[in-house]
């Protein structure tokens, strides 16, 4: 039991190093990526009826290994520099229109140099499996101790390092309220929320370090501001993009972090859309749970948003069903009508009517009413 | 009304940014690696400027409930 219930985490690591595998090995397969992500989206689809609660053991102990998980979560953060560092060999040999051809490495064929078609595979995988890797920046940034270090690491390869402090100190705390920006209001499409979501993250995390160092008597253009020292950890990818590939280098970062931070934004519109709070602490009924088994086990239980806002430092292998409102299927399949913005408002119809008239306190229900929905 | 203006301040900073690296030759010199680190700094001070530039033109606004100000 206990090797089941850890090892159904690491889908995620697994599958990344299929996709960095898939980028070195070149030609079609630097489209794995892209294969995988669409993969996902049906066995999500096909087992979006399976939900599980967390697993225990007699004594009420979970059977989650933290040592395990915490180092899982950390040698992520070599992982996805790892899909960066291969992304760019590739737009390398690209620009210097090295010659395509089958070479071999230990008995295995790879072809080196690559098509301009397949480079956008690659950077389109890059971005999706950035993106995903997002998880783990969003899990340690609950983190009190060094994962939070990492957590900001690994949000600064997609050049979003703002959100480690961002969702700790403005989503976890202003959830619901239009105080939060990556929480969507109802009529708002994904599209304009990732935009407005990112940028309001980032502007949080301005604000708070202007504030913090006014306090202290400090400037803000210092090296101990925190929004400046995130970005900062971004330029090392900067730097390897630009060294490897001048203008297609920076349109391929660019292109990786725009994915990416969809993703990512994706993930908060899919987790809170058109919920509200009226002041008072966050409850279970302010997040939308997603707990269908795939999403479970891929997303390492980000799915289950109405028990981590409430119970925001428990592991994520502890979070379990607290029957909050639920949309019933997993994130793969709910993203695919997120991006059809008619198709989603007819969708959500539904569970804002069950939310609203099940959920809702008073006072929300009459902020409901403003909405022209 | 003021997003709009925000993006529109933001292309134009972007732009002298991009027409100077141009003009000076980074599309040349890239590859040293010393062009690289000054170009990738140039481009991330670009990229906080254009966030700060936003911040402060854009405001609040777009992130109201009610607001007519969204994009």
């Amino acid at each position: 039991m206990k090797f089941y219930v850890n090892a159904r985490y690491l889908i995620v690591p697994f599958m990344s190093l299929i996709a960095i595998v898939g980028i070195l090995f070149g030609g079609s397969f630097a489209w794995v990526g892209v294969g995988l992500f669409a993969l996902n989206t049906l066995i999500d689809t096909l087992t979006k009826n399976i939900h599980l609660a967390a697993d225990f053991d007699d004594s009420g102990e979970s059977y989650g290994i933290k040592k395990l998980q915490y180092s899982v979560m950390f040698l992520m953060l070599p992982v996805f520099i790892a899909l960066q560092v291969v992304l760019a060999y590739r737009i390398f040999q690209y620009n210097a229109d090295a010659p395509i051809v089958i070479n071999s490495f230990l008995g295995l064929s790879y072809q080196a140099g690559i098509s301009g078609f397949n480079l956008i595979g690659a950077t389109v995988s890059s971005g999706l499996w950035a993106g995903l890797g997002i998880i783990y920046g969003h899990e340690l940034s609950h983190n009190k101790k060094e994962g939070f270090l990492v957590s900001r690491l690994i949000m600064a390869l997609s050049g979003a390092a703002h959100f480690t402090y961002a969702h700790v100190y403005n989503h976890h705390l202003d959830l619901g309220h239009e105080d939060d920006p990556a929480t969507a209001p109802r009529g708002r499409n994904i599209y304009t929320h990732a935009w407005l979501s990112h940028m309001g993250q980032s502007r949080f995390s301005y604000i708070l370090e202007q504030q913090r160092l006014r306090k202290r008597g400090s400037s803000a253009l210092n090296i101990d501001n925190r929004w400046i020292l995130g970005y900062l950890y971004s330029l090392p990818s900067i730097v390897l993009f630009v060294w490897a590939g001048g203008g297609v280098g920076v349109a391929a970062l660019f292109s990786v972090w725009v994915i990416a931070n969809f993703l990512l934004e994706a993930l908060n519109f899919m987790g809170h859309y058109g919920l509200i709070r009226k002041d008072g602490p966050v409850e279970h009924r302010h997040s939308w749970d997603n707990d269908s088994v795939f999403t479970s086990w891929f997303f390492i239980e980000i799915g289950r948003q109405c028990d981590h806002h409430v119970r925001g430092e428990t592991y994520f292998w502890e979070l379990d069903d607290v029957e909050g409102p639920n949309y019933g299927i997993g994130y793969f399949s709910l993203f695919v009508i997120t991006l059809i913005p008619p198709l989603f408002r007819v969708y959500v119809q539904k569970h804002l009517e069950n939310w609203d008239e099940k959920y809702a306190s008073a006072e929300e229900k009459l902020i409901a009413q403003k909405f022209a929905y | 009304m003021n997003t709009l203006k925000a993006l529109l301040i933001m292309s134009i900073w972007t732009l002298l940014i991009a027409s100077a690296l141009y003009a000076v030759g980074a599309h040349k010199y890239y590859q040293d690696l010393v062009w690289a680190i000054g170009i990738g700094i140039t481009l991330l001070l670009t990229h906080m400027v254009n966030m700060v530039l936003y911040f402060r033109v854009a405001g609040d606004k777009p992130y109201k409930w009610f607001s007519s100000e969204v994009l």
